[in-house]
């Protein structure tokens, strides 16, 4: 029964994940949120959309939810360095 | 109930997906991927000719293939999950359709790919164009290889299913490997469509 219910958790979450995938491609073309951020802001904000769809893939499709801490705050560590990496180097021009 | 039962049985409720050891596999391929990332953003900042070398190597990518891409593992990721919660309450038949579908989409993901790549390629654009191409063919190319991999794994557990002999059925925790290990391929497209399609 548990499992025919992540079934449909799993529906919900791919719905979210296409809506956030169609969103970061049809960003650029939004004209009032591209007077609202610069070239860099806008680079950011993609990223951080991209963050969002794995962190929803890693918590959902990859079960994570239901994991030990361990795995979990490793999981969220690993990604939360990345985008904070990578945006701090798209903010900044590099990481220089 | 006092709290404290409760705190334990939610300790007892939580699982690793997978064999532990495993997941010093996803790791390792997610550390090496991130390195790769890290450094395609240095070396698009590195200066302002090399920002617009990338820009424009950006812009001369399909987008329409990417944006499709991304949709089909999305979706493939939605029926290997899907196959391994009807594995799990013991609904083979539909674990089967659900992974023949996640191969089929899979499948359509490297056609696109080569098709792409063949496009690229009429174009004159190949590895050594300039920078931008050099990275894009490289990171793709590497992640198209962990896609091969990964339908072959799927192949490999419909197959099994597929048996439909008790012994002859793949352990969960296989299952669950595989599966995780085509999330793993899936959530590394989503930062590589990112980097190399969106940021124009």
């Amino acid at each position: 029964m548990a499992a025919l219910q992540a079934v449909k958790v799993n529906r919900w979450v791919y719905i979210v994940l296409v809506m956030l995938t169609l969103l970061a491609a049809s960003l650029q073309e939004i004209s009032w949120i591209a007077t609202l951020l610069n070239k860099d802001s806008m680079a950011a904000a993609l990223i951080l959309i991209a963050g969002i769809k794995i962190l929803f893939v890693t918590e959902y499709f990859m079960e994570l939810h239901e994991a030990p801490l361990w795995l979990r705050g490793g999981m969220h560590s690993w990604l939360a360095i990345l985008l904070a990496v990578l945006i701090s180097a798209i903010l900044n021009h590099g990481l220089g | 109930m006092i709290f404290s039962d409760v705190v334990r049985e939610n300790r007892a409720e939580k699982r690793v997906p997978v064999e532990p050891e495993f997941w010093l596999l996803i790791f390792g391929d997610l550390f090496v991927f991130s390195a790769m990332f890290i450094a395609f953003i240095v070396a698009r900042f590195e200066s302002e000719a090399t920002t617009q070398v990338f820009i424009a190597g950006s812009l001369s990518l399909n987008q329409a293939i990417g944006l499709s891409n991304t949709l089909i593992l999305l979706t493939s990721s939605l029926f290997v999950a899907q196959g391994l919660a009807y594995f799990r309450a013991n609904q083979f038949r539909l674990a089967n359709r659900s992974l023949l579908c996640g191969i089929g989409c899979g499948l359509s993901f490297v056609g696109l790919k080569l098709f792409e790549y063949i496009e690229k390629y009429d174009q004159g654009l190949t590895v050594t164009t300039s920078d931008f191409f050099g990275y894009y063919f490289t990171f793709t190319g590497v992640h198209l290889l962990h896609v091969v991999i990964g339908i072959s794994l799927l192949g490999f557990i419909v197959f099994k299913i597929k048996k439909q002999q008790e012994q002859a059925l793949p352990s969960q925790g296989l299952f669950e490997g595989v599966a995780c290990y085509w999330h793993m391929v899936d959530l590394l497209w989503l930062m590589l469509f990112s980097l190399f399609y969106l940021l124009n």
